[in-house]
């Protein structure tokens, strides 16, 4: 940039004519001096072209993402990170349409059910857990599947709960195997199925220690689709970057399993 | 949970998108929150009660600062080069132009760099920014000044490239 032809304007209330920082007037005093200079001119477009690229780049607020360690006790955690809506029935209703009366989930939109601590760190840990592990193309899991017993009587035995890894193969989905995972500052399980075409879900299931029951809940973050609910001592959440109704039918297998 | 920890997580996605701007990877932009989360809480006697998203700001800042240096002289800098993913959550208009101008932010100071996103994607005004980061509003200005100029050198530097090479 020339600075001898500039005059009275600094390169700092150029960057502040870029940014939006000048009162209106002072914008106007700029522009006209611009006109004048079209090699500036040329510059500051360049500057307001970066903007616009950043702002491209890296304005959105993510919607979702890993939750810091810090942050991932139970206790009062409140529902920031899936910005998703939260579908709701209850359990009854979930019978209704596990049994085949084709209720879209989604319609049945309700509030969510009592426990709001589990259910809202719940769906996170499995999105995190599908994204890292579900990726995995050599070790997706600790124990394969043809150490099927094993692996369900160490996981059970670890999540301090009697658990089963439910057969999806209604869906098309076989079992991989399954992993300890680290799920709200207690041991937590991972089964990983696939399917013909090498598409993976994740069911976690995670110690509910608060007590309370929910009904069949759904959250979506980016491509991946969490169905989760608490039973008992336990909260399960499959997750899987395969499309809604497929989810939600090996879902209903789940449920109905275990 | 606590207050600031409850305050903290309403931050999140603000810190995130932070986090995002600032690393080279969205690997990168995990650890980085991870990382300022974790020293918020642990060194939350310092803060002074008011402006906490500025000042989890100022810590990330800081932390990535570290970061680069730390990087930089076990010579994982190229190392990251390679595998560089955008950290973004947007789709743009134009991959080539975005990849270009994502090249041209991943090669300045992470002291410019910072400068730049917090003026551009988080809105502080300049004398905010001094505050924050507890310099001169010249450095301020000199950082923007900077950056500004070294990510349009670059982007002509990549046009001269492609008209130079043989159609």
């Amino acid at each position: 940039m020339n600075n001898g032809d500039r005059r009275d304007i600094s390169e700092d209330e150029l960057h502040a004519y870029v940014d939006g920082r000048l009162p209106v007037e002072r914008n106007m005093v700029i522009e006209a001096w611009l006109a004048e200079n079209p090699h500036v001119a040329d510059e500051v477009a360049d500057w307001r072209a970066q903007n616009e690229g950043i702002r491209d780049l890296f304005g959105a607020e993510p919607k979702s993402g890993a939750l810091p360690a810090a942050l991932r006790g139970v206790g009062m955690m409140r529902r920031v990170d899936i910005s998703s809506p939260v579908a709701a029935i209850s359990a009854c209703l979930l019978l209704v349409v596990g049994a085949g009366a084709g209720v879209p989930i989604a319609r049945l939109v309700s509030t969510p059910a009592a426990s709001v601590a589990l259910a809202d760190t719940l769906p996170e840990a499995a999105r995190t857990n599908y994204v890292v592990y579900a990726s995995e193309v050599r070790h997706p899991v600790e124990v394969r599947a043809d150490e099927r017993d094993h692996l369900v009587e160490w996981l059970s035995k670890r999540l301090g709960s009697a658990l089963k890894a439910p057969d999806l193969s209604a869906e098309g989905f076989s079992l991989i195997g399954g992993r300890l995972v680290a799920f709200a500052g207690a041991p937590g399980a991972l089964f990983m199925y696939e399917d013909m075409q090498g598409q993976r879900v994740t069911l976690m299931a995670g110690r509910n220690m608060d007590n309370a029951e929910t009904g069949f809940l759904f959250a979506k973050s980016g491509d991946v689709q969490t169905f989760y609910w608490i039973d008992g001592p336990v909260g399960y959440a499959l997750s899987g970057a395969i499309n809604r109704e497929r989810l939600e039918a090996t879902a209903h297998q789940v449920y109905r399993q275990l | 949970m606590s207050r600031l920890e409850s305050r903290i997580v309403e931050l999140l996605p603000r810190l995130r998108r932070y986090a995002r701007s600032l690393a080279r990877d969205g690997h990168e932009a995990d650890d980085l929150l991870q990382d300022c989360v974790e020293n918020a809480i642990a060194g939350q006697g310092y803060w002074r009660g008011a402006n906490l998203a500025g000042w989890m700001m100022a810590i990330m800042t800081n932390l990535n600062r570290n970061r680069h240096r730390r990087q930089q002289r076990s010579g994982m800098f190229s190392a990251l080069d390679d595998v560089a993913e955008p950290a973004s959550t947007t789709e743009p208009a134009d991959p080539l132009e975005r990849d270009r101008l994502l090249g041209a932010i991943n090669a300045l100071s992470p002291d410019q760099r910072a400068v730049l996103m917090l003026i551009v994607i988080e809105g502080y005004s300049y004398a905010e920014i001094a505050v924050m980061l507890d310099i001169p509003l010249g450095t301020v200005m000199s950082r923007l000044s900077r950056a500004r100029h070294s990510v349009a050198d670059t982007l002509r530097g990549h046009n001269i490239i492609d008209m130079r090479r043989p159609s």
